[in-house]
């Protein structure tokens, strides 16, 4: 067990800095397109509602009951093949249609697009979950360069040799996750599985990719993004998993150099 | 009152007052069940006589910091100095803040529920040092209890002197105020505990309740208000089997438990009210929101649904009662019995605290990290629920296939019956599900099976997918039935005939067979299969086209009609606005690049709140003042109902509409507290909006009890509605039909024989000769 208590550190409690997704994301795009399908969906609905209720409000306490209602007495039907068909196809096209364009995040989103043409540029790391924080091991190299502002953090010009597993805590890592720019940053999930603990589901969640996969125990899941501008991000648990799950946070450093 | 009644009413109340105190004796740090070292807790020797101190406090303290605290015990008559083995022992609590061993001590003492105490080496001493962390609020006053013992040896064999036992305790308390407590700041009302202010709302609650029930019962025949008839009175709701009273019972008991489910989530949303806010510790909040889950979802609407299922079905297909009285007499108390074991963990202070998902291993797990102990209870209380609900199931399925009256063919049933039929024909068909995982559960949390533990082979994913495949289910079983109360209101209020008849029946069995393939999209993020990913977002879209069908339908019955502002119309155009909202917003869900960002996030609570709250709950207000005239007799009053509907609308959406914002800034959900000091004004808007919610409904309770003796009469058919129940007395007679009725249909004269192929049959129909 790694002697770093996350939520103890002093840069987890300096208040996080979430504003959602980055532009770059996939989500951002997808929001874009469904954000404009809703309002015009919504519009639409809302419009032709108030049209209706105000058009065809009661004018006076005697009008008829239309369509034969008597009590007991199933009133006449009313229909409009036309009609009805209109609003089964029309919204089932748009479905489709977005069915369409969703597909492609499948893709973006748990399979990796750049391994097999340029493995250099992906970055191996496990996450490692546990009641309640993270270990972060590093199966590829990283030189981080700039220091955390606050100067608590240490490590200029650490680089780890290729291949080597290092674990949070050790070497002067503090239990924070720290990212190259501009590579595939490919995670696996996985829960501290050797007894020490009690393994439950956790989920690892980056707002700034809006990117989160559960860890499941007995199993390993993944999950990849690439980070494009440097910074510090928040990292949460979104998987409920008992008493401090609120408290399981880290930090993302994304480090180095960012020009495309 | 005769003498074997008094002896069964003792027996009942000492059985009451005995599962009332059992929690709490074990729950006491000295108290039978309390785990741990025995340390000095297994003495009873002589009281009062030990002189216990605690040194080293400060005038007040501040957030964060450590404290070293020296506790000594003395007790002149028992020899001290002389011995050097069990010479004596302490535990030690505090309100607030943490423990930890003081510099030498490490190996004398430890930490033991939140408290400290000494280990078996710690005995041989009489004084000990511990070190105090202050909690982050300095706004407190701490409260600290040490109980010590001083011990003369073994005690055994030896002859004390001054006719002492060689064991006597003693008990010192004291208060530490924080540094902001301590006048300068501002000035602090002592904090009352969460628990303590949810059991006392909910006593409270109860006893109105009784008064309440105790009132109407005066009302009913102020001349016969004895003992005698009370307990007749009691006896007669107790045991009945009437489809009306049972009905009256489900909804008294759901209206209660939306009640209560509502003081936990207000309890809970003033501690979210403000960045890193310890209103409730950790594990209050985590049971609490647990508890509302739950509460709402199957001790509120369900028993909500039921109640006008019972209420009204047999009254809309002319039957005399349920197909099974009995059988669904016996799923109401199954009902009302479990609630007592879902509630049983949290008098005991440990309350269940796995998330009405109950993702499993958390949920199978125990000990200090594990589910809390009150989980066990609650795991049974589901699977009695699941028993409740498939008998309610079975019992109205029955009954609509084989109780119609003459003239109610199924495609002229009242669509609110329909919409009963196909909610519980997706139950009855889901439930299994639940109940065979919360079986597995149970056995695995009690004989130590290894059904969700991945170490021995079992698998968490399990649970997921069985929960998940009644859950889906399940959240349509609570809204289709709304959807039928919204189909009769808009029609009756828009005096016409609902539009599109045939497609509204084939949209509702459309969601009801969808709805059975799309579980899936609650485990985009679960490491599930990536073909099955896709599949499930396909699916999940699909059944935005059933629903979209039903609200164009709805908005083409106003059409032409001579639409009337009632208030049971106002929250069916309540729920049209705020389900196409929350319909809308589940679009975002089934899509990966989204689902990956919105799952588990503030998002998805918005979501269901806009559905469950806007959907279901809006659509049952307004079946309460739809329907209240035909059960009562009396109509409840209009301008309350404006005052409740316009209220509760804007605080609705005020509560649940910023959350789309939380939930793209990335906050999660299920979480105690928060870190980003951004998220603060959102959430405090939240939380008096959702205050002002949760008080508006005190407004209908008062409009339910007031209407009952002072409402306008109403007279069969107050609306102008058509289906059958309209036709009978308000209230009905018992049983509920002396004749049974056959319905009429006012297009026999104006059909024809539809031509054509299958298709335009399935359309017009071949039973409107």
């Amino acid at each position: 067990m790694p002697t770093v208590n996350n939520w103890n550190d002093s840069a987890q409690n300096e208040g996080g800095s979430s504003v959602g997704p980055a532009d770059y994301t996939i989500f951002t795009q997808l929001m874009v397109t469904w954000n404009f399908w809703s309002l015009v969906v919504g519009i639409f609905t809302f419009v032709l509602m108030m049209y209706l209720v105000i058009r065809f409000k009661e004018v006076s306490p005697d009008d008829p009951k239309l369509d034969g209602i008597t009590p007991g007495v199933f009133p006449k039907e009313r229909d409009n093949l036309t009609l009805e068909l209109t609003w089964f196809i029309v919204p089932t096209i748009l479905v489709l249609y977005l069915t369409f364009i969703a597909w492609q995040s499948m893709i973006t989103v748990w399979v990796d697009p750049y391994t097999e043409e340029n493995p250099n540029d992906t970055f191996e790391i496990t996450i490692e979950a546990y009641q309640w924080g993270w270990n972060f091991y590093y199966h590829d190299a990283i030189e981080v360069t700039t220091m955390d502002e606050n100067g608590t953090v240490n490590l200029t010009n650490f680089v780890t040799p290729t291949g080597m597993e290092i674990k949070d805590g050790a070497m002067g890592f503090d239990g924070n996750l720290y990212l190259p720019c501009n590579k595939l940053v490919k995670a696996k999930i996985k829960t501290l599985d050797d007894g020490s603990d009690l393994p439950v589901l956790h989920a690892p969640f980056i707002p700034e990719w809006a990117i989160k996969e559960d860890a499941v125990p007995g199993i390993e899941t993944d999950m990849a993004f690439t980070p494009r501008e440097s910074g510090t991000y928040d990292l949460f648990c979104a998987e409920y998993c008992g008493q401090q799950h609120s408290m399981m946070l880290a930090k993302v450093h994304v480090v180095g150099e960012c020009e495309a | 009152m005769n003498k074997n009644k008094i002896r069964v009413m003792s027996l009942l109340f000492v059985i009451f007052i005995a599962l009332a105190a059992t929690p709490q004796i074990t729950s006491y740090p000295t108290g039978l069940g309390a785990n741990g070292d025995p340390g000095c807790t297994c003495h009873s020797g002589g009281a009062g006589t030990t002189t216990v101190i605690i040194d080293g406090m400060p005038d007040s303290f501040t957030a964060g910091q450590s404290y070293e605290l020296n506790i000594t015990v003395s007790n002149p008559s028992i020899a001290g100095a002389e011995i050097s083995s069990n010479m004596g022992g302490f535990r030690l609590f505090a309100s607030a803040g943490t423990f930890s061993a003081g510099e030498g001590f490490t190996d004398l003492v430890q930490e033991l529920d939140n408290g400290m105490t000494h280990t078996e080496l710690g005995n041989d001493n009489r004084s000990w040092t511990v070190i105090w962390t202050a909690p982050d609020s300095e706004g407190q006053i701490v409260e600290f209890t040490v109980h010590g013992n001083a011990v003369n040896g073994n005690a055994v064999g030896n002859s004390p002197p001054d006719g002492q036992s060689g064991d006597a305790w003693g008990t010192y308390e004291t208060s530490l105020p924080g540094a902001a407590a301590l006048g300068g700041g501002v000035a602090m009302i002592e904090q009352a505990e969460p628990y303590e202010v949810a059991i006392a709302a909910i006593t409270f609650g109860i006893a109105l309740f009784s008064l309440m029930l105790v009132y109407v019962f005066y009302r009913n025949n102020p001349d016969g208000f004895n003992l005698n008839g009370l307990t007749e009175w009691l006896k007669k709701w107790l045991t009945t089997t009437d489809h009306k009273e049972v009905g009256t019972l489900y909804f008294v008991y759901s209206f209660l438990f939306l009640l209560i489910g509502g003081i936990f989530a207000m309890l809970f949303r003033i501690q979210l009210s403000v960045a890193n806010n310890d209103f409730l510790t950790q594990d209050q909040y985590n049971s609490f929101f647990t508890l509302h889950g739950t509460t709402m979802i199957f001790l509120a609407a369900m028993p909500m649904i039921a109640a006008f299922a019972n209420w009204i079905i047999p009254l809309q297909i002319g039957a005399k009662d349920l197909a099974f009285p009995r059988v669904n007499a016996m799923g109401f108390w199954m009902l009302a019995f479990s609630s007592i074991l879902l509630y049983g963990g949290v008098l005991s202070g440990e309350g269940a605290d796995i998330t009405w998902t109950m993702y499993a291993p958390f949920s199978s797990s125990g000990g200090e990290k594990g589910a809390s102990a009150g989980t066990t209870l609650f795991v049974a209380g589901i699977v009695m629920l699941g028993i409740s609900s498939t008998l309610s199931g079975v019992n109205f399925i029955a009954t609509i296939m084989t109780m119609r009256a003459p003239g109610v063919t199924w495609m002229k049933m009242p669509l609110f019956t329909w919409s009963v039929f196909v909610a519980n024909a997706m139950l009855y068909l889901s439930l299994p599900a639940l109940i065979i995982g919360t079986v597995y559960l149970y056995l695995d949390r009690t004989i130590g099976t290894v059904f969700y533990d991945a170490a021995y082979g079992g698998d968490p994913i399990l649970w997921a997918h069985l929960f998940w495949f009644f859950g889906h289910p399940e959240v349509y079983v609570v809204i289709v039935p709304a959807f039928g109360v919204v189909s009769e209101v808009l029609a009756t209020s828009a005096k016409r005939s609902i539009f599109g008849y045939r497609s509204m029946v084939y949209a509702m069995a459309g969601i009801g067979v969808l709805g059975f393939i799309v579980w899936g999209h609650h485990m985009l993020t679960s490491g599930m299969d990536p073909t099955l990913r896709l599949v499930m977002m396909l699916t999940t879209m699909l059944v935005a086209i059933p629903t979209g069908v039903k609200i164009f339908n709805w908005l083409a019955t106003l059409w032409g009609g001579s639409l009337v502002f009632k208030t049971h119309t106002l929250w069916a155009l309540g729920f049209l606005v705020t389900f196409t909202m929350g319909g809308i917003s589940g679009m975002f869900f089934p899509v990966a690049g989204l689902d990956t960002h919105f799952h588990d996030t503030y998002f998805v609570v918005a979501h269901f709140h806009y559905v469950l709250v806007g959907g279901t709950i809006f659509g049952m207000f307004s079946a309460i003042y739809y329907w209240y005239p035909k059960a009562t007799g009396r109509k409840l009053d209009e301008k309350l109902g404006l005052l409740h509907f316009v209220i509760t609308f804007v605080a609705m959406n005020a509560t649940f509409w910023p959350m789309h914002q939380l939930g793209i800034e990335g906050m999660p959900r299920r979480y105690h507290t928060y870190t980003v000091d951004s998220w603060t004004e959102l959430n405090s808007f939240i939380t008096i909006s959702a205050l002002i919610m949760g008080s508006a409904q005190l407004i209908l309770a008062w409009n339910l009890v007031r209407s009952y003796k002072y409402g306008e009469e109403s007279g069969k058919d107050p609306w102008g509605g058509w289906s059958l129940e309209w036709t009978t007395s308000s209230p009905p007679p018992t049983p509920s039909f002396h004749e049974i009725p056959t319905q009429g249909d006012a297009n026999i004269h104006h059909s024809v024989e539809p031509k054509g192929g299958l298709f335009s049959k399935m359309w017009k129909g071949s039973d409107s000769k």
